[in-house]
């Protein structure tokens, strides 16, 4: 990974890693082995889509409403956010391989503050929704429903329907909808539709704080100097590998998180 | 990918040196001593160890824990073949019987078999064989070794307290609801354990690729470096959904919505699929390296080149794709639809030509050689005639009729057990054998060696063929209590283990005291070929003191050079089939 | 296995089915071949080994390896391993498709026990009865873990997953007692959760039958009779409510009608169109999932209001009652909502109380049996499942 780099160098030599004859190999190699990476991180998503995909073609209905409870506007400023990072950190490379070590640091910033950025909206969105108790959880409750035979009864159901509940009839117009269509034994297992949204995300956010950190690392040695031999674009190149990754999955996340409830046949006519 | 270049050389008109070092390097011969600096020698301390970014000392590294956890797994083994001499149990309860053979299965899988060779030899060689000072990312290959460590802590810290007895399976919902055992700890542990095998298929990948010396084409690669690439590509391709599939399981268990859980709204078989998308594919994992073990080794001992280079080479790569496309033959019986079976087993039956081809090949590079019977020779006969049976009856259970019956009985564990003890053991203890002279310079003992061999190959065969006849009978696997009429074989099977635990145990003795005892055993004491023999035993620190330049094909025993000191006379060429190397 | 012998176990394990007669031929010959392909190795590698091994003065030839051998070793290790393949498909076949008119025994997998329950009503636990040349279809699920249900003795064994029916059938031919063993691993009671399976000769049988029920028993699915299966579930019937909507009450008035749900007289084994413009087989498999998840598919033309029953509510046994009533009900069978008194177990024959002389009233028995249509006029929003 980036972090393979020597760490102080005045000379020209120690810039090829021992180990390695000459730069266009150490290049070739970091590369490489950046896109590797990136393979399996592929496919550690993949397992999860899999998942996801047979669970939404079990309980279609489900996924629906759990989509249309989620907050699709801060989602949208986030995804604005992040495919701007990934031009910013285009130009890093650009800066770094033209040895303009100003511009190389400002786009490295600026790439940061995108990324952190878009970490505090989605801290905002999670705490929207632990307000609104959309948690899934085993914590149960009661509420008046009637029997088949339309006598009034009490059924226990989890707290997190009656939450679901409320915040679909909050929304009005098709969240409503959508809400009163379901029986509460839906709206229980609309929890699988959060454990995957929580899940993935959470997941995102991860790789989110692991590149931030590693551009912070980056951005330090920028200030150090260690990118001064142009020949260290390297580094930058592969970060942003990584980095332009975890745009993309969230290009994934977005719309089979978000717009899972856009696509039912209801709404196309 | 590149083509073998050497293949449209012909080598069978001229004589060549056989000489892999750059001319102006004198050669290193066996009348050379130790280097006076070499890689154990030339830092000294615990931090020059913990903190090395040396792939040989890496590989050592990994040596020492897979050891102790071999000898774990093996307590284990031990336990639950003790207890199962007697129907209603000799030593354990229930619930520790399923830990013991849970702890057994799981250390011997994840904490040994994966890693073992990858781990050591791996590590060790793959950069010496392709001419490499180290591997693509040293500080990346320290990282890997400690991620792999604190998982095994974890997994070992699960098994301790508590303990796991699911099954190394972690089928649901008996895992993610019923099981009041720390399926959470251990399933962090083969995560993070399952991390580190990632990395070091990564950087295994990018070595190979990147890292090779001037003249070392696809077509001249060792036929270990070829085993080791094919493995770390399903390392890396398959291991991230397990990784997934035990963070779902996880969530299951944490959260209780219903992934995997019928009655919440899941389906077991989900897990079954992914858990087998990584599981099978995981045996090639474990399997295809010390295939490429013995491909070092029957050469070397033999005296030949090997019968059929690109066939070997190529059959590695295509075990590992096809094998990606097999997990269901593990789910014949669970409902799974019965054309989906149909298929798994049609392409079961594929991925099990180009095992066979490999043994057809290795028997066939013994036509013709001068065959000598040291210790390492002795594993690989051992590897060839045990992995025989186990590759033959797996044909049993990847056919979907055979399967019916067979499926989760010893027959079974004994076949797994002949590909994977019978296999991958003999073959680890074949390349331990066979590099212990480079990996440390010293000599083991020769009688004591051989006699390891042949008392490991008696107490195996003995343990596991009355599994065989088991498993027929109709005797279900973990099963602590049994029906009485299996008793005698079950006896047969506890000697036949104790016969082989004393056989694992002579090379943890000798082994040890050859490096006090032992004579030096000079570069090259095989005569080998390849780039690994060409430096001093042990190694110096960068391998090679220039740069190696390839010009020839790996195995080119039978071509006389400076190697082959006591082939004095004129030497006969054999034509070969054009381009088989 | 010569060296089984003497050792506890037989030469041959047993063999009490036809099916394990044609299953162990395909052994036999798998077995032949490979171990035909194991000595052919064996022998190589003997005569490789004294031959050439090393002699003063030898020399080693240089062999690169022929493609032509490669060939003929790749070729004919492909053509045995696809005759495997091609040979067990029958076979598979076989154990896949019970006969048609085989009853049906359901078998229920706990932690650890088994639970069997035959078509007239017997149950019976780790225990199973057959009569000897009579094939059953046996239905097999599970309560919690998987499990799975294996006779060595049939060579027929089968997972028992939770929320799936799984079926495979026998036809024992060979009087005996034989093993019945779990072999997917369950948990701490895995090796106790084995049985035994008797195969009794039809005057056997008849006596056994004797000691256990208290009917004659009639042909198999033509009524509910005491104790069996479609009995229980008719009892469940009525007791979830079910026929609260499921009647065949066609008064567009009444809020127990018809309207809300089909009838189900008839239903099994019918094709019923369902949601999305597909339409499923309405096998055991179906009516399962439209109890425990009735919006996976549903019925086209009904509204979706149709409950789920948890297994908190139903138990995987009960569940099982339920289908099987349902498989039983024919057209006509269906009772009236007000007969809610089942007989009990032991009564004498009340053939009343199950529904069958009291004919439904309005409409008249479909002459089309198999097509269960909502017969009460639709309007613009549908009626449920």
């Amino acid at each position: 990974m980036a972090t393979n780099a020597p760490h102080e160098g005045e000379s020209r030599e120690p810039i090829v890693a021992h180990h390695f004859n000459n730069i266009r190999q150490q290049h070739a190699s970091v590369r490489f082995g950046m896109w590797i990476f990136l393979v399996t991180e592929v496919l550690f998503f993949g397992g999860v889509l899999c998942a996801y995909a047979a669970t939404r073609i079990w309980y279609p209905k489900e996924f629906e409403a759990g989509s249309t409870a989620l907050n699709p506007f801060i989602a949208s400023i986030n995804t604005f956010l992040l495919l701007t990072s990934s031009f910013t950190i285009t130009l890093a490379i650009r800066a770094a391989y033209k040895g303009q070590h100003t511009g190389l640091r400002l786009w490295l910033a600026s790439t940061i503050v995108l990324g952190t950025v878009f970490l505090g909206f989605k801290a905002r969105e999670y705490y929207g929704d632990y307000e609104e108790g959309l948690i899934p959880g085993p914590l149960k409750t009661q509420v008046d429903d009637v029997d088949t035979n339309g006598k009034p009864i009490l059924r226990e159901v989890s707290v997190f329907a009656v939450n679901l509940k409320h915040v679909l009839e909050h929304k009005g117009g098709k969240a409503k909808e959508i809400s009163d269509k379901m029986t509460w034994n839906e709206r229980d297992r609309t929890q699988i539709f959060f454990v995957f949204y929580y899940g993935m995300t959470g997941l995102h956010v991860l790789h989110m704080i692991v590149g931030i950190g590693l551009l912070i690392w980056q951005l330090l040695l920028a200030q150090l100097g260690f990118f001064k031999p142009t020949e260290r674009f390297i580094y930058i190149e592969v970060m942003s590998l990584y980095w332009h990754f975890v745009d993309l999955v969230w290009i994934f996340l977005f719309p089979l998180l978000y717009m899972a409830g856009k696509h039912s046949m209801d709404g196309i006519f | 990918m590149a083509t073998s270049t050497a293949a449209t050389e012909n080598l069978t008109e001229s004589v060549l040196e056989l000489d892999y070092t750059p001319q102006m390097a004198p050669p290193v011969t066996d009348l050379d001593g130790p280097p006076k600096v070499h890689y154990l020698n030339h830092s000294f301390g615990w931090l020059s160890w913990l903190l090395t970014v040396d792939h040989k000392r890496i590989g050592i590294l990994y040596l020492i824990p897979l050891t102790i956890f071999f000898m774990c797994g093996g307590i284990a083994a031990g336990l639950v073949r003790l207890n199962l001499i007697q129907p209603y149990g000799a030593i354990l309860e229930l619930d520790q019987y399923n830990k013991a053979f849970t702890a057994h299965g799981t250390i011997m899988l994840f904490l040994f078999l994966i890693p073992v060779i990858p781990g050591v030899l791996g590590n060790f060689f793959v950069p010496m064989m392709i001419g490499a000072k180290d591997m693509a990312f040293p500080k990346l290959n320290l990282a890997s070794w400690y991620v792999w460590m604190a998982g095994a802590m974890f997994f070992i810290a699960a098994l301790l307290f508590g303990g796991l007895d699911t099954g190394w399976t972690f089928y649901p919902p008996y895992s993610s609801k019923y099981s009041h055992t720390n399926v959470l700890a251990a399933g962090l542990g083969v995560f993070i354990t399952g991390f580190s095998s990632i990395l070091t298929g990564l950087n295994i990948i990018a070595t190979v690729h990147k890292m090779r010396a001037p003249g070392m084409t696809w077509g001249r690669l060792p036929l270990f470096v070829w085993a080791m690439y094919a493995t770390s590509i399903i390392q890396i391709l398959a291991t991230p959904v397990l990784a997934m599939a035990v963070c779902l399981l996880a969530t299951e268990r944490i959260f209780q919505v219903g992934i995997f859980d019928p009655t919440l709204g899941g389906d077991p078989l989900l897990f079954q699929h992914l858990f087998w998308y990584y599981s099978h594919p995981a045996v090639y994992i474990m399997i295809l390296p010390g295939m490429g073990v013995i491909n070092e080794v029957i050469t070397c001992f033999s005296r030949k080149n090997i019968f059929g280079y690109k066939a070997v080479a190529w059959s590695s790569v295509g075990i590992a794709v096809v094998g990606f496309l097999v997990w269901g033959h593990h789910m014949f019986l669970s409902g799974q639809g019965i054309y989906l079976g149909l298929v798994f087993s049609v392409l079961t039956m594929l991925v099990a030509i180009p095992s066979a081809v490999k043994v057809f090949n290795w028997t066939a590079t013994l036509y013709g050689g001068q065959i000598t019977y040291e210790a390492p020779m002795l594993f690989v006969i051992g590897f060839i005639v045990l992995f025989t049976i186990g590759g033959l009856t797996g044909l049993f259970l990847g056919i979907i009729g055979t399967d019916i019956h067979l499926h989760d009985t010893y027959f079974v564990i004994a076949h797994f057990h002949f590909t994977m003890v019978g296999g991958m053991m003999f073959a680890w203890q074949a390349g331990l054998h066979f590099y212990w002279p480079k990996m440390t310079g010293k000599m083991y003992s020769d009688f004591w060696s051989r006699m390891a061999a042949v008392i490991m190959l008696v107490g195996f065969s003995l343990t596991f063929l009355p599994q065989f006849i088991a498993g027929y009978h109709g005797l279900p696997r973990r099963y602590p209590y049994y029906p009485v009429e299996f008793q005698m074989m079950n006896i047969l099977s506890t000697a036949g283990a104790t016969i082989q635990g004393f056989g694992y145990l002579m090379p943890a003795v000798y082994l040890p005291l050859s490096l006090f005892f032992g004579r030096n055993a000079g570069a090259n004491p095989w005569r080998a070929t390849g780039l690994e023999w060409q430096t001093p035993s042990p190694p110096t620190p960068h391998n090679f003191e220039e740069l190696p330049i390839v010009t020839h094909a790996p195995y080119e025993y039978a071509l006389p050079s400076k190697y082959n000191l006591e082939s004095g006379h004129a030497y006969e060429v054999t034509k070969g089939e054009s381009g088989g190397h | 296995m010569l060296l089984a012998e003497g050792l506890g176990l037989p030469l041959w394990p047993e063999r009490a089915t036809d099916f394990a007669v044609h299953y162990d031929w395909l052994f036999i010959y798998v077995l032949a071949v490979t171990t035909a392909a194991g000595l052919l190795v064996y022998a190589g590698l003997i005569y490789f080994c004294f031959r050439f091994a090393k002699k003063p003065g030898g020399q080693q030839q240089r062999i690169l390896g022929s493609h032509k051998l490669e060939l003929i070793w790749t070729a004919i290790p492909a053509a045995f391993f696809l005759s495997f393949f091609v040979l067990s498909i029958p076979l598979f076949d076989e154990v896949s498709h019970p006969p048609a008119d085989a009853p049906e025994i359901f078998v229920v997998g706990k932690q650890w026990m088994w639970k069997m329950q035959h078509p007239n009503g017997v149950r019976e636990i780790n225990e199973l009865h057959l009569q000897q040349g009579t094939a059953v279809k046996v239905t097999v699920t599970s309560e919690d873990v998987i499990h799975n249900f294996g006779i060595p003795a049939f060579r027929n064994k089968i997972d028992a997953v939770p929320g799936r029916y799984v079926s495979t059938w026998y036809r024992p031919n060979k009087v005996g007692t034989y093993h019945i063993f779990c072999d997917q691993y369950c948990g701490q009671g895995h090796s106790q959760m084995v049985g035994r399976v008797h195969v009794m000769s039809t005057e056997d049988y008849t006596a056994w039958l004797e000691g256990h029920k208290t009917d004659k028993p009639g042909t198999p699915g033509d009524r509910p009779t005491d104790g069996t299966a479609a009995w229980h579930g008719q009892q469940l019937f009525f007791k979830l409510q079910c026929i609260n909507c499921h009647n065949n009450i066609y008064d567009a008035e009444s809020p127990n009608s018809s309207n809300r749900a089909p009838n189900l007289e008839g239903l099994y084994g019918s094709i019923v169109p369902v949601e999305g413009g597909r339409s499923v087989t309405a096998d055991t498999g179906y009516l399962r999932e439209s109890i425990r998840n009735p919006m996976a598919k549903v019925h086209s033309g009904w509204k979706p209001i149709m409950p789920a029953y948890t297994k908190a509510q139903v138990s995987e046994e009960e569940l099982g009652q339920v289908v099987a009533y349902i498989q039983y009900l024919k057209q006509g069978k269906l009772p009236k909502r007000t007969s809610q008194d089942a007989a009990p177990v032991g009564a004498p024959n009340v053939p009343d109380s199950l529904g069958e002389k009291t004919a439904p009233v309005v409409p008249p028995p479909d002459p089309k049996p198999a097509e269960p249509k909502p017969s009460a006029p639709v309007d613009s929003k549908k009626g449920g499942k």
